[in-house]
Formats: structure tokens, sequence, C-alpha cells
């Protein structure tokens, strides 16, 4: 069943003091696919009059790219608008083969596959993929501030805490060791809080969502905004400026049915 | 030839006037080296140098065929001629160049690619650099100064004139260059091969910048050149794939360009060479390279590789593990003349834990065998000794691929050792292609 | 006026106000050499004051030698040296190598002076190889902005030092003259307040008002 989802995603930074030439990359605009059809959105930033482009990277992701030359010491985007999603919709397609290879957080570590080897495999691929989900779920904690965001998926394992990006990680680490291609995915289901992170497996020809973290399918609730190899493929900001400030984010997300 | 031997002095003077250096970090401190320079040259026929040539070319046309299809049909993995973990795998691979095509298709403007003379005379390919191969400028001032402290000597040899390189890298960039001025971008002072840069920049007339020079608008790349920006057609990038934005990769970079990759997609400039070029400089991938060649070119190899075995394959892993007492052992994942073990060199304990390494993870090495190679005079204390030497080619790329005639010949000071990189403390001298 | 950068115009100046520090300095210590024959005594503490720079020399002999030569006392002359070579090294392609040579060559000879039982021929070798370079650069750089950069740097250098050691006081009006003229053909962009304190100073400048005019060409240029 196909579900409209009107969606709000809205971040502020405030830095401890002004910067200057401050250049940043937005990955936080929802996918247009035919699965997940945009059907409107405005992405307003502060301060006014920024430069921005749009552009589109490797994994099909698109971006807006800008630059803030002048000295401020705020900046926001705030991103509102209404998607369609329908799973029956998703095209048939071959994946990338990079998605089957470990990637710069994913890397497997003798614990990943000791933790492999105790998970039933050897069924059809979205089964496989099913009982790993259902036993990283398990085994992980969630504990916010127990990693970073550049902690990899052995460091994460061996912790056996942390949050969404980790149960992921770990969670594509073992679906690439099981030889199902695997991919990491930004977005926000329906709800409100911050953004959150899941997975997808390809499997006969389509790619399905799982969320590990929170132990279930990814359904038509979830809207993406990104895919990537693993996190460092895909965060939904970044950016780099002149002067010392120390930066506070604030992050406030609702996804709705229409 | 050797009467060069008496200008020794001069000629080192004057490289020292000249400031020829390359930096090294020791300790964690920056110091600067004169780059040691024997006067004794490597000597090329003409003949000789156009079979170099011709095999040159052949090779980098095919791996920058080779590179075009991994980011785009993926042919060659298709069709099983190279299997596709050695791609994936790669450090050098990078999923962010997927689909992307840059200008001119070019991918590797500028390479170098290291060769060694056998004692059967002839040429072994040992690495191909296509990242950012540093050298040209040592034995491009080198001649100059040589000239000038010895005249006679070149009067009498009839040596083909390379002092052109600037003027060829200037063709290179040009021929890519998306609208703009050309820069050479270097990650600074205190990189091992400013030299280089800074006496590139001067030769092709290319601006050289640093970090904070350039900035990224509008998917443009601009110079900031007081209050009117200028914008930048093709950038020379001295950095490598994974500092050259810190938006788009390693983000902790601070000699990046911030979006650069966001003006490379959208076609608005060319970056020399290409971002994820590296995949086919992988030292797992140079053993598919005379493959690739008749893959996509239907050629024979012109040039030799070196005799080599990667362990990946069942029967290469029994003969080097029969072997490694006789091989040398590469880890692919380490570059400048590191992760290079002679087996010869180990004792019997550390065979059989170099045996684990590589029954451990096979894709992570290579193997191959010892190449006799011809080894050449170089002058030491008043002497003339015999020492190890290669041959670093360069090869541009652009309408067509032109190789310069010339090329850093390095040697190793040390008379046990095979590994000439000036970073252990090799030397270099210049590298003569005669007229005749 | 060409293509050039904020850091490339600080370079170019900071170049000029380098090698003109080592070229007065060493003009300026010259005399002692041959006063230090005869044993007599030269004003090291004072010099050091006038230029705000500790004194932790012991002797004459260590002032001599560790103020001109020693490349780890960061006040020293050869530190100078070394930071007007390396604002050399990173404006090789707008200065040309031809001409950086001449720096790198006065490095070499300070280099060699360390050592020396009488440094003075090095240090003339030093200063003779600053001449060259400065012949070198007006002669062979056609780009008049970069010219007069490099030329307002050491214009500002050499005004600093005659106001701080309060010498050759009688060439500061001409001096003045000669930057104000200069800056005029650059892309340089003065402070209007030191400008028009540099614009009204008198001819000859009475000792309580150096500080003041010290001030201004100081902060003349912010980079």
């Amino acid at each position: 069943m196909g579900r409209e989802l009107s969606f709000y995603f809205d971040t502020k930074l405030d830095f401890s003091l002004t910067v200057t030439n401050h250049d940043f990359l937005l990955r936080c605009l929802p996918a247009d696919r035919p699965e997940q059809r945009v059907l409107s959105y405005t992405l307003s930033i502060l301060p006014h009059g920024v430069v921005t482009s749009l552009g589109e990277d490797a994994f099909g992701n698109r971006y807006c790219a800008g630059r803030i030359a002048d000295s401020h010491d705020e900046f926001r985007f705030t991103l509102q608008g209404t998607a369609y999603r329908d799973d029956r919709l998703r095209p048939e397609e071959e994946p990338p083969r990079c998605y089957l290879y470990p990637s710069p957080l994913t890397e497997p570590t003798e614990e990943l596959r000791e933790f492999y080897d105790s998970i039933p495999h050897g069924c059809r691929p979205l089964k496989t993929a099913a009982a790993i989900s259902a036993k990283v779920h398990k085994h992980f904690t969630y504990t916010p501030g127990a990693t970073v965001v550049t902690t990899t998926a052995g460091e994460a394992l061996t912790l056996s805490k942390g949050v969404c990006q980790d149960y992921a990680h770990v969670f594509i680490a073992l679906c690439r060791l099981a030889g199902i291609p695997a991919r990491y995915v930004s977005g926000i289901p329906v709800g409100e809080g911050a953004s959150h992170a899941w997975a997808e497996v390809w499997a006969d020809g389509l790619w399905h969502g799982l969320d590990p973290t929170r132990g279930c399918l990814a359904h038509e609730g979830y809207l993406k905004f990104c895919v990537g190899r693993d996190y460092s493929d895909c965060p939904l900001e970044r950016g780099i400026f002149s002067g010392g400030a120390v930066q506070t984010q604030t992050v406030f997300m609702k996804v709705s049915d229409e | 030839m050797n009467e060069l031997l008496n200008h020794g002095h001069e000629i080192n003077e004057q490289l020292a006037r000249y400031g020829v250096k390359f930096g090294i970090y020791k300790e964690g401190k920056f110091n600067e080296r004169l780059f040691p320079f024997d006067p004794i040259p490597r000597q090329i026929g003409q003949s000789e140098f156009q079979a170099l040539e011709r095999g040159l070319q052949q090779r980098v046309k095919a791996l920058n065929y080779f590179i075009y299809d991994i980011y785009h049909d993926k042919r060659i993995i298709r069709d099983k001629a190279v299997p596709e973990e050695f791609v994936y795998r790669s450090p050098g691979y990078l999923a962010q160049c997927e689909g992307v095509t840059p200008p001119k298709s070019v991918y590797s403007h500028i390479s170098g690619i290291d060769l060694v003379l056998g004692k059967d005379n002839a040429w072994y390919i040992l690495e191909d650099n296509l990242r950012i191969p540093s050298g040209a400028s040592y034995p491009l001032i080198a001649r100059t100064l040589c000239r000038r402290c010895s005249p006679n000597t070149f009067q009498r040899n009839r040596v083909v004139d390379n002092r052109g390189y600037g003027t060829l890298l200037k063709r290179t960039m040009e021929y890519v260059n998306t609208g703009g001025i050309n820069v050479i971008f270097t990650p600074g002072r205190y990189n091992a091969a400013y030299f280089e840069h800074s006496y590139l920049a001067e030769q092709s007339g290319a601006v050289l910048a640093e970090t904070g020079d350039l900035f990224v608008e509008n998917r443009c790349l601009y110079y900031r050149a007081g209050h009117d920006p200028v914008r930048v057609g093709a950038v020379y990038r001295r950095v490598s794939d994974e500092y050259i934005d810190p938006l788009f990769f390693e983000p902790s970079s601070l000699i990046g360009i911030p979006n650069l990759m966001d003006a490379y997609l959208a076609g608005n400039v060319a970056v020399m060479n290409a971002p994820g070029n590296g995949v086919a400089d992988d030292k797992g991938i140079y053993y598919f390279v005379p493959k690739m060649i008749s893959y996509y070119l239907g050629e024979t190899p012109l040039l030799k590789n070196a005799p080599t075995y990667l362990p990946y394959f069942s029967s290469d892993m029994a003969y080097v593990t029969a072997n490694i007492g006789r091989l040398v052992i590469k880890d692919v994942a380490e570059a400048g003349g590191y992760g290079v073990t002679f087996g010869e060199n180990l004792t019997q304990p550390q065979r059989e834990e170099l045996k684990a390494a590589i029954q451990d993870n096979p894709r992570r090495f290579i193997a191959q065998e010892v190449i006799d190679f011809q080894d050449l005079p170089i002058s030491e204390n008043g002497q003339v000794v015999e020492r190890k030497a290669d041959l670093r080619a360069f090869a541009l790329a652009g309408e067509d691929v032109t190789v310069w005639p010339g090329g850093l010949t390095r040697f190793s000071r040390n008379p046990d050792s095979f590994v000439v990189n000036s970073s252990q403390g090799g030397g270099f001298k210049d590298t003569w292609v005669l007229c005749q | 006026m060409g293509t050039m950068s904020v850091n490339k115009m600080s370079r170019l100046f900071w170049l000029g106000r380098y090698y003109e520090r080592v070229a007065t300095t060493l003009s300026y210590l010259w005399r002692w050499y041959d006063r230090m024959i005869d044993g007599a005594p030269i004003d090291y503490a004072d010099f050091c004051s006038a230029l705000e720079i500790p004194c932790a020399y012991e002797s004459a002999e260590e002032f001599m030698r560790a103020y001109v030569f020693d490349r780890d006392n960061p006040e020293s002359l050869r530190a100078a040296a070394d930071a007007m070579l390396g604002n050399g090294m990173v404006l090789r392609e707008t200065i040309g190598s031809r001409t950086l040579a001449y720096l790198e060559l006065a490095v070499n000879a300070l280099e060699s002076g360390r050592d020396s039982v009488n440094p003075t021929l090095p240090l003339q070798r030093a200063i003779d190889c600053i001449m060259a370079f400065r012949g070198s650069y007006d002669d062979c750089i056609d780009d008049e902005n970069v010219r007069n950069i490099i030329k307002c740097g050491a214009g500002v250098e050499r005004l600093s030092l005659y106001l701080r050691l309060g010498w050759r006081t009688e060439a500061v009006s001409s001096e003045l003259a000669k930057l104000s003229k200069r800056m005029n053909r650059t892309s340089l962009v003065p402070s209007p307040e030191a400008l028009r304190l540099l614009l009204t100073a008198p001819a000859e400048i009475p000792p309580d008002d150096r500080a003041a005019v010290l001030e201004a060409a100081e902060t003349l240029f912010r980079l």
C-alpha cells in the first residue's frame, strides 16, 4: 500500500564565534525514485542569500553544495515537503557490485566473522538478512554517546553498544560476508525526533529495507534521504569553515502521514 | 660521457644554488635534503627509446581504457579477465567516481612508469604510478645545469633536448582545460616534492596554489585573486584522492578544496590526474596489465611485466610458498619502497611467518621473481662503482600519449640494496636519449 | 594586475621585509666587527631593546655569533634569512628560479659563515647575493604589481629599522616618498590612518615622534 508522507527536517548550527568561508554539503534532500516520489519540497537556508547548487553523486544521491563567505554565527537549513512512498513501484535492478565488498567503516574483523558464523545462514538471501537483523538487534544495547561517527562495524560489535548507525554498519558488514549486497540508508521514519539510519539488502532484483535498530522491516513509512556503502559515503551534513568556533547542533524532524 | 665526471662537484653546486631539494620527515621533524646527483648519465639509444616509447604508449592507453571501463560498463570484469575483488578491494578504487567521466575521458594525464633493464637487455615494467607520480623536475633542471657546466659534453654527444617538459605539461593541461586558468595545487611548502611543484608551475606557466587559494562556488572552481576570483579550468593537484575534498572524502583533511568533487562531477573542471585512477596502479592490478593490453587494444604487449605471481590464484600460491626464499614479496597496500620483502634476506622462521601472512590474506600480496637487472656505474668518492638503478619514464596523455624523452633514473647508494626511492636515501642521474 | 591571491601578496610583501632586514641589519652591524678587533665595546643590549627582542646574550662575541648565525634562535638574522628564502620558495613561479637562486646563495653564505674564524667575508657574500637578488627581481619580473609589492615590503622594513635604531634618520623622508609612490602601483590597500600620519610626517622627525611614525609604518599594510 502506498503512503503519502509529509516531512519537516530542521537543523540549526550555532557557532560560539563568528566563522567565515564556510563551505557545506547537504545530503538531506529526499531521494526521488520510483518507490519514493517527491511531490513537492522546499529547502531554505539561513543566512539568506547563500549561493547553493544542486548535484547528484555517484550513489545517485541528490545533494546541495554551497558556500557562505561572509562572517556568520548561525547556519540553519530547513526542508519540508511531501512524498509518495510505494514499494510496489520498486524497479528491478542490478546492484552496483561495490555493495558486496567491505567499505571503510564495514571492514570485517575476526570478531565479526565469528559473530557471523553464529547466525544461521545459507538459506535464501532475504531470510538470511532477516536473521542477521534480528541477531544484531538482540545483541546490541541502544546507547547514545557510546560511539562516534567514525566508529567502525568491528569496534561497535566489540562494544555491543551504539546507535542506529552502528547497528546498520554491523548489519551491512555481516550481509556482505554472506554475499548479499547491502547498503546504508539515511533518512527519517514516521515520527518525531532525530534522523535515522537503516540498511537495504538486494535480493531477487529488488532492494529491501531492514531496520536492525528497531528489529523490523523498513516499510513505506521510512522516508529515504541518501544511500552509500556506509555512513562515510553519505553524511547528511558536512561543513568546513575558518574560525576556531565550537558548533552546537540542534536537529528536529517530523514525518507524518498526509 | 665520463667527462661529466670531472664536473660532478660543479653540477652539485649548481643544484644547491637552485634549491633542488626534497623534503623528508624523520622523527616527526621536517628536513630538506639535496637530492644526491650522479653525473654519469644513463644512455638510451634512439631505436631503443622508440621501442620503449611504443610500449609505454600502448600501456598507458590500455590503462586509461581500463579505468574508464571500471567506472562505467565493467566489461573486463564481466568477461572475467580481471576478478572483481581485485577492483573493489583496491584502495585506489573510489566508489564515488562510479559513472563519472572526466573531461575528454582522460584519467591518467601524467603517468610515471617504473622500469628496469634486465641483463637480457629487455626492459621490465616494475610499477605503474598513475596517481601523483613525481620526479620529472629533477632530471629536467639537472639537464639545464649539466649543459651549463660542461657544454663540450653536449657538443660532442648528440642528446635529444628534453627541456620542453614544461611545454608538454602545459599542452596536457590545455587539452582537458574546461575554460579558465591552469593551476598546480600543492599541499604546501612542507611536502616532500615541494620543489617539483613550484618548478613545474614555473616551467608550465601554471599558477601555484595552496589550500585557501581555491574555492568552489556554483559548481565551478575559482582561484582567489583579490576581489575578482578567476575561474580554474584544469587543476594538476599534488594531493592524493582521499585528501582532495574534505566534504566528499576524508573530513579531517586540511589540505583539500571543499566541494572540488562537486565542480568535477558537474564537468566544470579537469582534475589531473583524475580521482579514482589509483585503481589501475594497484600492485595487484599490475598483474593484469598485459591482459588489458590484449583485451582493449587487441595487441600483444610490447613491454614485459616482471614475472609476477598472485597468491590469490591457488596455483600461484603453491609456487610462492614453495619458492619464497628467492622471490620478492610486495604488500599491495604500501608505496614508496615500503612493504617490499626479499625472501632471501629472511630467516627460516621469518619465511614461515610471511607464508602464514600470505595464506591468511592472499589478496594483500604479490610475489615477483628477482629480476637480474643491469647495474649502472655511479661515481662514489672518486671511484666508479656499480649500483642498482631503475628508470621512471613519464607519459603524458592528451589527444595522444607522449613519452618524455628522458626520465628519472634513480639508483641505490647502498651496494646491497635494490630500493632506489629518494625517501630511502637513493640518488638520481640524468637520462640521455641519444639522437641516434 | 595579473592573477594574484591575497596569500601571494602577503608573501611578496614579507619577502621584501625579510631580505631588507637581513641586508640593512648586516650593514648596520658591519662597523661592529671592526670595533671588536680593538676590543672596543658594542651596544648590543641597546640594539636588542631597540628591536624589541630578548637580550639573552652574555657577551659581544656571543651576540655576534648567536644573533647573526644561530638558525635555532628565532630572533636571529639567520632565522630572518630562512624566512626570506621560505617566502621566496613559495613564489618560485612568480619570481623565477633564476632570481630565487640568489636567495638560496645568500642563505648558503650565511651558513658557511657560522663556523668561520672570519665571518665578515661570508657575510659580505651574503650581502652581495641579496644585492644581486634585488637587481634580478627588478630586472626580470615584468609584472609591476609583483615588483612593487616586494619593494613596498622592503621600504617598510627600512623605515622600521631606521626609526627603531635612530640610524640614517635623514633618509626617512625620502624613503617615505618612495613608498607612497610605489604603493599606488600595487594592489596593496594601505590603512588610511597610518597613511595619513606618514604623509604628514615632517622631513626631520623629532626623536619623540619616532614611535608614532614607526607604529604607522608597521601597520600601513595588514598582511
